[in-house]
């Protein structure tokens, strides 16, 4: 049966009809057509679909659409602000991080989620934060480089 | 996906009244593990009662006796940063902590760690995956165990929540909810040991709370996986020492269907015997089976390496 949907997606309230077993990801991707998310493994474990929901990094794939209801939802389509890309992008371009690129939202996403909780991680806290998305380019060398290079250059929202 | 209902459950007297009518209806919290499960196609849920929404559910807060309650909807991130289960009960928010990704802790809970479907490496795979081997004993209709394949009957899937082992060294109990009233139940008899039934759960009952008794003194917490990846443990260690008193606990978890204590050497270590002892007689005790990335020699030479290390540390303050 089809339910009501509303939430904020990217600070705009969204208001669809989704089937009770339709995952978060193919709402976000099919029917908002925001399909800077991917879908890695579907499992969990790969973390290409990180989203932030109602202010914590989770996997889309693991979240009911419904779960959703009343929530507040951020994609990497919502970090940049009027055309301007936003630090963590900023960072990550400049340090080479971005390779084939499919992980890149989902790493972004697990950044941005880590560095509101904590704004000055050391190395192990990086790695600890984005352990839940998987690169199989950078080694993760480039993405560690690119969070110092955010949190060196201070303001997360300048 | 197959299609089923959701249901946003508002009260726990409303899931379990929607559980009797439905006994098939599956209740989710975090629905990490039960979505694969799904996915998977090893269970079939034809609804889904969903218990986030549940005022209350989710709170911690300290009891007037110096324990804690912790609600069975609070995720493994809050258990991970409370200040007071890292002051009073650190195993437990390392153990917490341990679990998988940030991603995954910021939607599972403590109530579906503890109840987390007994898990094995060849359990949990797709359908594409499994139809390459005849199915085994935990899924509909196999007759094979991979685990211990000389094994005539039973399944020995391991229980694998990271947090069980802790709980159970912290003498923690659970409340569980029915229409036919509630009870309290340790966290250490709620494992039957068996891997297709391992909850001693009866039908429509839901857990609702973990209580935590006063603290007792630090402990010492390990998770060992090869990698330092998303991965479930090969083992988990749990060790208390207190500074007084005989409340020794060595709790050795995700190895069997149940977590495991090596009742004879707590009560060594109890006594203070020599850590060489204690780790001989815990070895002695902990029956062990298969390990899908070596074998159980290996699997017992590490085991033995992280207690000695554990206790000798607990000599000194226990902190680890």
């Amino acid at each position: 049966m089809l339910k009501p949907l509303n939430m904020r997606v990217n600070g705009e309230s969204t208001q669809l009809l989704v089937g009770e077993e339709e995952i978060l990801l193919e709402v976000l991707r099919n029917r908002l057509m925001l399909t800077g998310t991917k879908q890695g493994c579907g499992e969990g474990q790969c973390g290409h679909c990180t989203i932030i929901l109602n202010g914590k990094a989770v996997n889309s794939c693991l979240t009911l659409a419904l779960e959703a209801e009343g929530g507040e939802v951020l994609t990497i389509e919502g970090l940049a602000e009027e055309g301007r890309l936003h630090p963590i992008q900023k960072a990550y371009a400049e340090s080479g991080a971005i390779q084939c690129g499919y992980c890149t939202p989902g790493m972004i996403m697990a950044i941005y989620s880590l560095l509101r909780e904590n704004p000055r991680p050391s190395e192990d806290q990086i790695r600890e934060g984005i352990k839940g998305v998987m690169c199989r380019c950078t080694g993760y060398y480039k993405v560690v480089e690119a969070v110092t290079r955010v949190t060196a250059g201070g303001s997360l929202h300048g | 996906m197959d299609k089923f209902s959701f249901v946003r459950v508002a009260t726990v007297a409303q899931a379990i009244r929607l559980k009797r009518d439905n006994p098939q209806a599956f209740f989710m919290a975090g629905g990490t593990d039960l979505l694969i499960l799904k996915r998977n196609k090893l269970i079939q849920p034809q609804s889904i009662l969903y218990l986030k929404g549940i005022p209350g559910l989710a709170e911690i807060y300290p009891e007037a006796n110096g324990g804690l309650r912790i609600g069975a909807c609070a995720t493994l991130d809050t258990v991970a940063s409370h200040p007071l289960i890292q002051q009073n009960y650190p195993p437990l928010a390392r153990a917490a902590f341990a679990v998988a990704s940030p991603q995954i802790r910021n939607k599972a809970t403590i109530g579906g760690n503890i109840c987390l479907n007994s898990r094995c490496w060849f359990f949990n795979r797709s359908p594409f995956w499994r139809a390459e081997y005849p199915e085994c004993r935990k899924a509909a209709g196999g007759t094979k165990c991979y685990i211990i394949p000389q094994s005539l009957k039973g399944c020995f899937a391991l229980q694998s929540g990271d947090t069980t082992g802790p709980l159970v060294a912290l003498e923690a109990k659970v409340r569980l909810v029915s229409d036919q009233g509630e009870r309290i139940l340790g966290v250490e008899d709620l494992y039957l040991g068996d891997g297709i039934r391992y909850l001693a759960l009866k039908p429509g009952e839901i857990l609702t709370e973990v209580l935590l008794p006063q603290p007792k003194g630090e402990g010492i917490f390990r998770k060992f996986r090869p990698q330092n990846n998303l991965d479930f443990a090969a083992f988990n260690l749990t060790l208390l020492s207190p500074k007084e008193g005989t409340g020794s606990k060595i709790v050795v978890s995700s190895v069997a269907s149940k977590p495991l204590r090596a009742r004879k050497a707590e009560a060594l270590l109890n006594q203070g015997a020599p850590g060489k002892e204690v780790v001989g007689q815990a070895m002695k005790e902990i029956p062990l089976v298969s390990f899908v990335r070596g074998d159980v020699e290996f699997k017992k030479q590490v085991i033995a390496a992280y207690m000695t290390g554990a206790i000798a540390g607990s000599k000194t303050p226990l902190r680890e």
